[in-house]
């Protein structure tokens, strides 16, 4: 209720600090943005091991992934007819009248690799803020968007009788029991006797990699 | 309405660390996991928590208060308080968080640490090491590596201040 100095001498204004614990310094780290988190990384090694950590990593993914403004979700768009990524803000789904979207920059776009056919790129999926896709149909690339990082999965597309496929399809998706994110690929040439899966696990090929933050 | 009458709320004196007394309902601490557990298995009556500002533990009991009355009527007046409530220099912010951290007062913690995140994250390495009190175990050449590795994270007007 009321305040009641009870003694009348002068109040002591020096400071009594708690040493702030690493507890409390993961919990206001793991509100931060992925931008400031990679340039606090160099604050010290303690903070770097901190939030290089796979648990720090999850962590973060599940406070952003339950924003409730959806502040940080993105939304992506492929146009069959012309094969043109595009993307916007979720949460301007919500509360714009006018929603912009914007061509998206995606890695290996703009440097070119990629000019034999253009506007033949795909999603094939996005799950946990990796995004995963097929440039010029065939080639995959998963691409963690916001440390601006991507690795390109090696090809190995299975080689049939006949050379050419007719028909193929890729998925993207996390496997929780493995905590391994995975790329599953159909191919056929047409004819139900040919067809092929191949799993691609990306545990192996990337690494820590992309799963930096 | 709850029967119970002035006479027969329990009352509680916390001690700051200052060695100022604050009188208060025992009802209001037990938003507190520490407190509660004090008040309800040691029966105490007065609490000393020497590690906590007076000023700190004033700003405290100001939250539980109001927080308190919160009522689905009042929601607005009370998200405009709470924008209040962190709207202090940085030091006394980190004071406010360390002390909800001892004290556990969970949807208030929460609070606090998106406000401090909030309130750091345009600012510069070398603002973070001084408000942290953090010295550098890095080399010059081990930070350039960073720099060069995400050169977007440094990019920018990043604050210097500490405040």
């Amino acid at each position: 209720m009321e305040q009641h100095p009870k003694q009348s001498k002068p109040i002591k204004h020096s400071s009594f600090k708690i040493p702030i614990q690493t507890e409390l310094i993961t919990e206001i780290l793991l509100r931060l943005p992925v931008e400031s988190l990679l340039r606090f990384r160099c604050v010290s090694k303690s903070w770097l091991a901190l939030i290089s950590s796979p648990e720090f990593v999850k962590a973060h993914l599940n406070i952003s992934a339950n924003n409730k403004d959806y502040t940080h979700h993105r939304l992506m768009m492929n146009f069959e007819s012309k094969y043109n990524i595009k993307d916007c803000s979720l949460s301007s789904l919500f509360n714009e009248s006018v929603i912009e979207a914007f061509d998206l920059d995606y890695p290996t776009k703009s440097n070119g690799s990629y000019k034999r056919f253009p506007n033949s790129d795909r999603i094939v999926g996005s799950v946990n803020g990796l995004i995963c896709l097929a440039m010029e149909d065939y080639d995959l690339v998963v691409w963690n968007p916001s440390i601006r990082k991507y690795k390109k999965l090696p090809d190995s597309r299975p080689r049939l009788e006949r050379m050419t496929y007719d028909f193929h399809r890729y998925g993207f998706g996390y496997d929780e029991f493995h905590d391994d994110y995975k790329v599953v690929g159909i191919f056929t040439c047409g004819s139900l006797d040919q067809v092929e899966f191949k799993i691609y696990s990306l545990k192996v090929i990337l690494g820590q990699v992309l799963l930096i933050v | 309405m709850a029967s119970s009458t002035t006479g027969e709320k329990k009352i509680l004196t916390l001690k700051g660390g200052d060695n100022e007394e604050f009188i208060l309902e025992e009802s209001l601490v037990l938003q507190s996991e520490l407190l509660k557990n004090m008040v309800k298995e040691e029966r105490v009556s007065s609490i000393p928590l020497p590690s906590i500002k007076s000023k700190t533990l004033v700003k405290i009991i100001e939250y539980l208060k109001k927080h308190a009355e919160l009522t689905p009527s009042n929601k607005e007046e009370f998200k405009n308080f709470e924008k209040e409530f962190v709207n202090v220099v940085l030091e006394e912010l980190l004071d406010i968080t360390v002390a909800v951290n001892y004290l556990k007062i969970n949807g208030l913690l929460e609070f606090c640490c998106q406000a401090v995140a909030d309130r750091i994250k345009d600012k510069s390495v070398e603002a973070v090491r001084k408000i942290f009190r953090i010295e550098s175990d890095f080399t010059p050449e081990e930070e350039s590596e960073f720099r060069k590795e995400t050169p977007e994270a440094f990019e920018g007007d990043l604050d210097d201040t500490t405040n």
